[in-house]
């Protein structure tokens, strides 16, 4: 259980860094919930028609996180939300079978836009259009083209990772699974206009467990001629008492099924991408999985002497390129035995990493990791060099006048810097003691970014990690053995960067996406604190803060995918149409920029 | 359908075979037997390939639940229906067969859903022509509108099946969860045929918002709020606010805004065609294989009251999990939970939208829970998102637990009920005893050697079950039970020895679910005999030979109790015959019985009284006397 809540924090803190508009005001506890400030409006269909759309699930989420409500809209498609505080509030709507919209939202599920509303002010005028989904159907089969039920069909789409690279990605919709029937049939609803892969995920039973062998013809006919042969013999006296291994039949393969592609494709980048224009509905999207070959992966662990190998567990993780979904649990893992050895059965062709950890007591740590691309052809071999965990441990320091927080409530954490198909086997944060001290133990070699945050509300901002005399927040750090002494610092003296979106005639830009970003390329890493974006409100305005000081571009565009600025050639291809501009600790500094159309 | 049950000649398999035929076993038991076989459609006949077969040994010495470890690769089918298995070692053997979109099927069944049997081969032997059936799933389907006529998209429909529980006529819930479409189209398949009722099912899952609040800013969700499933976070419709309490949305239909004051109307679980009473649903029969469309259902919002209250009396008030069923679970057609929320840091929990009805509160603690194994597991971050992997080595189960609970029952009416007080108390134990009844002067076992499960017949409880022990006196204790119905589970006993009864209070507890209220219950008696009262035989055919496709009906010759079956579940049996064609019913209460022999595939709803006393007609009651194994040859007939 502690484990899991330790996984909790890991998530909510690398996300931290990447999503707009949350680092932001922490520093002004506030009590949550009450003001004389009032949003209405009405929700509409998104068609010539526009007609009032009842039942919708209506939200309203302040930046800061403090404040989230959700109604749903009567009859006339009326909405009501009174006695809201002041605030810079995010609005949307939510309908099964629709596409969750986003206020000021430029394409239907886009980034939406910020409404700033005073205390005792009442916006009524709220106007939000929901489009009807779009569809996509159709049939799966197996191999001899009867019907597969159960399977969790995916639709999937290009868009960035949180790490700013391209990838297929399973698309969320409002629906609860897209499950084939008993007729193989699937239906994917709700989906935004858009160009979709469609993906059958390997079938559990077909892709885990033991090995499973093909039939073949001969096989069988070889099988009834001794039947044959048998029955004219007396039973019990017949042959082959040599052979000791069981088995089915001699010549059969090994196989199962492998994640598919429409139309029936084994990698994703084979999978035809199906156009879907607004509330299309697409049908006849059937295909069929075919049978792959399946291996069994063997290995050894090699282990040094002080280390119990019975505490040892192998995961065997599949690093390809789509994200099936945001998370999974179902990582396949198996024990070693007493001689150190261990196998992976049933395996579908594809990149995996092994992973093997040895966790013998919050102090002790083994490891050891390898990638292997397993084909179908081969019998793969690994062999893995068990090696104990580091350690990184210093100190925290405050660099200000503001009242220090109680240091039990600041948390250390080493972030993994990965790309492509990378794993890390995560470490626990850590927590500061009484001295200012901490130690994060169980540490695999890699690269990362030693980050620390504060829980709850505080003025103070993380400004610099430094280990070994390099700085380990802007960038990347190589982790090669154990550390002492690094200094993680915060400050109290945080900039701002405020402004307003004009767009080329000179009017307010609403929603529009303001990006922020380091003039020094070598500091473009995903989730650097150099690197924000914020949606312009709908009066055109923005406001950064807890910023780093330093020499920054800084550039409006409409409609750019989240996470993409943290991919190089995007900041690469819009530093000609960006502003730079120079920002000093503490500063609370005013630009306007002018919205730019997209470079692609 | 009938036809291939009987092409199927028991020649084909060799049961009990006599000792000694393969003298001279070698130490290694040699793997020399070969099987051949095939599986049909039991619909159409047809060969069905890509079947995932499976052989599975019987373990030497069977443990309490048969176990079977796996020898042999599993194999696919090819076009022609056909699988082989090699090298098979002399044994007792189960063969499965699976493919999504059929009831999975077994050597030895007869019928959707019926029983399997044992394959029993022998040193070399060769069969070649043995088969497995697969029935194809059932379906129902159908559309769901609101009181608007406009499709309701995306909540769960659920089908439920009739059977019968503990000599109860109960519905469970059976086949795949089902959702509804764009269109308000689902379809739940998946079924085996039979009697259901078709719901959309809606538990109301809620926190107070300040509760909430707590958890939101307090970083770690507790365990029992993520085990209701309840959203504390009311943005992106995630959930919605009323009154003071958080209510998750989704799954289940959207309903209007709640009033100014506080109040919601909602969606209750609804079941075809418009009715939230089980009891006044409609039946909806489904044949094998078959595809019931049609079965519509239109929701209406209901008003609702706030049912507010604390629990007193726990070791720690914060997140006890609190649950609203309908009715009184145990004497119900069907257990609905329908409402769930988690007490705040004071103890404090509130429903905020109960519609009118009769309830009952329930509230364990300290309970072990069905799947809240704890345990560690390796996160494995990658560039996309986080992988978490449960470790092997170190599941802990909680081992040092103290069960407090309460429960009772709530009508709620036009009111809403304020300030309930729900106080906790200390979980229930069983005493008792076991005896050894010898007829033979034969010496005791070990009370150790049995294991005890006190197992809670609440579906929605998810309740661990509670062992019991024997101390070597021979007393016995099972500790921590909240109070609720239960049916206990005796592991199998020494060898040479047969559990014959269990009393509570005296009356017969083996088989049949037993009450635990408000106070300790004292007084089981478990008792072992060296020889069961028991019925044993052959079943044989009109040509006299045995036959493997019967089963065999015993019950009692009092036509009076067979109405009435839930007074003693355990004189009313059927047994699916072995490959041979014996059967064993043991250990069975004295008595006088009819023991007829069917056909597996023809009997029905045997439990129902008509069909006993269709069964009864020409047949010749049968009274066993304590501790007699009677010896009976049965002649296999039609009913009716």
């Amino acid at each position: 259980m502690r484990s899991l809540c330790a996984l909790c924090l890991i998530v909510s803190f690398g996300l931290c860094a990447g999503t707009i508009a949350q680092q932001s005001s922490r520093d002004v506890p506030r009590k949550p919930g009450v003001g004389t400030a009032s949003i209405s409006g009405i929700v509409v269909t998104d068609d010539p028609d526009a007609r009032p759309l009842r039942r919708v699930r209506v939200f309203v989420n302040n930046a800061d996180g403090e404040v989230a409500r959700t109604t749903i809209s009567d009859d006339a498609g009326a909405f009501r939300f009174d006695g809201l505080p002041s605030g810079r509030y995010l609005i949307g709507g939510a309908k099964e079978g629709y596409v969750t919209t986003n206020y000021g939202a430029i394409r239907p599920g886009g980034p939406g836009s910020t409404v700033v509303i005073a205390e005792g002010a009442a916006r009524t005028d709220i106007r939000l259009p929901l489009l009807r989904g779009a569809v996509i159907t159709g049939t799966l089969l197996d191999p001899e083209g009867q019907p597969i039920p159960g399977v969790g069909m995916r639709a999937l789409r290009y868009a960035y990772t949180a790490n700013g690279e391209r990838r297929l990605t399973a698309v969320t919709t409002t629906m609860a699974g897209h499950v084939t029937d008993d007729r193989g049939v699937y239906r994917i609803y709700g989906l935004p206009p858009g160009e979709y892969a469609i993906a059958a995920p390997a079938i559990g039973s077909m892709s885990s467990g033991d090995e499973i062998l093909m039939m073949t013809q001969s096989d069988v006919q070889r099988a009834l001629d001794e039947v044959r042969q048998s029955s004219r013999q007396q039973p019990g006296s017949a042959s082959d008492p040599t052979s000791t291994i069981s088995g089915a039949a001699d010549d059969s393969r090994a196989v199962g099924y492998a994640t598919t592609f429409y139309p029936g494709a084994a990698v994703p980048s084979q999978s035809l991408v199906i156009p879907l224009s607004r509330t299309e509905e697409r049908t006849g999207i059937d295909f069929q999985l075919q049978y792959v070959p399946m291996s069994t992966i063997r290995g050894s662990i090699i282990a040094p002497s002080n280390m119990m190998p019975s505490r040892l567990t192998v995961h065997l993780i599949a690093t390809d390129e789509v994200m099936l979904s945001e998370t999974n649990s179902e990582g396949r893992r198996t024990s070693v035995t007493a001689k150190g050895e261990f196998s992976f059965v049933n395996v579908p062709p594809g990149p995996y990493t092994i992973v093997a950890k040895a966790a013998q007591s919050a102090s002790s740590f083994f490891w050891a990791t390898s990638d292997i691309v397993v084909d179908g052809q081969s019998e793969p071999q690994v062999s893995l060099s068990m090696q104990p965990g580091l350690t990184i441990s210093g100190r925290v320091t405050f660099d200000g006048r503001s009242a220090m927080p109680v240091l039990s409530r600041v948390r250390v954490v080493l972030v993994p810097f990965l790309s492509g198909g990378q794993v890390s086997l995560a470490s626990a944060p850590a927590r500061v003691d009484n001295s200012g001290r901490f130690s994060i133990a169980g540490v695999v070699a890699g690269k990362y970014r030693l980050q620390a945050a504060i829980d709850g509300p505080s003025g103070w901002m993380l400004s610099s990690s430094v280990v070994s005399g390099r700085d380990a927040l802007d960038l990347p750090m190589e982790v090669r053995q154990s550390l002492d002494g690094a200094v993680v610092t915060f400050s109290d003296r945080p900039a701002e960067l405020s402004g307003s979106v004009r767009d080329a005639s000179g009017q307010p830009a609403m929603a529009a996406t303001v990006i922020l970003f380091p003039a020094d390329r070598t500091l473009w890493t995903p989730h650097s604190p150099r690197i924000r974006a914020e949606q312009s409100t709908t009066d055109g305005t923005f406001h950064l803060r807890r910023l780093p000081a330093g020499e920054y571009y800084v550039t409006a565009l409409a409609d750019v995918e989240e996470y993409e600025w943290y991919d190089p050639a995007f900041l690469e291809r819009v530093v000609p149409s960006s502003a730079k501009t120079t920002i000093a600790e503490d500063e609370k500094k005013a630009v306007d920029v002018i919205q730019q159309s997209r470079v692609r | 359908m009938n036809a291939f049950c009987w092409a199927l000649t028991s020649a084909l398999v060799i049961a009990s075979l006599p000792q000694g035929q393969v003298p001279g076993l070698p130490q290694a038991a040699p793997r020399t037997a070969l099987v051949v076989g095939q599986v049909i459609d039991a619909g159409t006949g047809v060969p069905i390939s890509g079947v995932l077969v499976e052989v599975r040994m019987q373990a030497a010495a069977p443990p309490p639940a048969p176990s079977f470890s796996t020898q042999t690769p599993r194999v696919l089918t090819g076009s022609d229906g056909r699988f082989v298995f090699r090298r098979l070692p002399k044994g007792s053997f189960m063969i499965t067969a699976e493919k999504p979109g059929y009831l999975n099927g077994a050597y030895g069944r007869r019928r959707p859903g019926g029983d399997s049997q044992t394959l029993v081969l022998f040193d070399s032997q060769k069969i070649g022509n043995l088969r497995i059936y697969l029935w194809r799933h059932s379906a129902i389907t159908g559309t769901v509108v609101d009181e608007a006529g406009e499709p309701v998209v995306g909540i769960q429909m659920r089908a439920f099946l009739r059977t019968t529980v503990a000599g109860r006529r109960r519905f469970v819930a059976g086949g795949a969860v089902a959702w509804t479409d764009d269109r308000g189209i689902y379809r739940i398949h998946g079924l085996l045929p039979g009697d259901y009722l078709v719901a959309a099912v809606s538990t109301k899952v809620s926190v107070a918002a300040a509760t909430a609040e707590d958890v939101r800013r307090g970083g770690a969700v507790p365990s029992a709020i993520t085990e209701v499933g309840a959203a504390i976070v009311a943005g992106r419709g995630s959930s919605m606010h009323v009154g003071d309490a958080l209510l998750t949305l989704g799954g289940s239909a959207t309903g209007p805004a709640p009033t100014n004051d506080g109040h919601a109307f909602v969606y209750p679980t609804t079941f075809h065609p418009n009715t939230a009473s089980p009891g006044r649903a409609t039946v909806i029969t489904v044949g094998s294989g078959e595809e019931r469309s049609g079965i519509d259902l239109q929701l209406v919002p209901v008003a609702t009251r706030r049912i507010s209250g604390v629990v007193v009396g726990a070791d720690n008030q914060t997140a006890i999990p609190v649950r609203l069923m309908a009715e009184d679970a145990g004497d119900a057609l069907l257990e609905q939970e329908i409402a769930t929320t988690v007490t705040d840091r004071a103890g404090a929990f509130v429903f905020p939208a109960v519609p009118v009805g009769l309830y009952s509160i329930r509230v364990v603690q300290g309970a072990r829970l069905l799947g809240g194994r704890t345990g560690t597991s390796t996160v494995i971050q990658t560039a996309a998102g986080t992988i978490s992997s449960a470790d092997l080595m170190s599941i802990s189960l909680l081992s040092d637990f103290s069960v407090r609970w309460a429960s009772f029952p709530l009508a709620v009416g036009r009111d809403d009920i304020s300030n309930l007080s729900i106080a906790l108390r200390p979980g229930l134990n069983l005493f008792g005893r076991g005896e050894f009844v010898s007829t033979q002067a034969k010496s005791v076992p070990r009370f150790s050697q049995v294991s005890v499960l006190i197992d809670s017949i609440a579906q929605t409880a998810r309740l661990a079950p509670v062992a019991g022990r024997f101390d070597d006196a021979g007393r016995f204790t099972a500790l921590g039970l909240p109070g609720g119905r239960y049916v206990i589970h005796v592991g199998s006993p020494p060898a040479g020895w047969a559990l014959q009864s269990i009393t509570f209070n005296g009356r017969d507890v083996f088989d049949t679910p037993m009450d635990l209220d408000n106070t300790d219950g004292t007084g089981m008696i478990f008792t072992f005999t060296d020889r069961p009262t028991e019925a044993i035989g052959t079943v044989r055919n009109g040509a006299g030979t045995s036959d493997p496709g019967a089963s065999v009906i015993v019950f009692p010759a009092d036509s009076q109790t067979w109405s009435a079956m839930w007074l003693s579940p355990r004189r009313f049996r059927r047994v699916r015959v072995e490959a041979s064609g014996a059967f064993k019913i043991s250990p069975l209460p004295a008595g006088s019985y009819f023991l007829v022999a069917v056909p597996d595939d023809a009997i029905g709803d045997w439990q129902d009284p008509s069909f006993l006393e269709a069964l009864s007609r020409g047949a010749a009651p049968v009274t066993i006397a304590e501790g007699e194994s009677k010896t009976l040859d049965l002649r296999i007939r039609e009913p009716r």
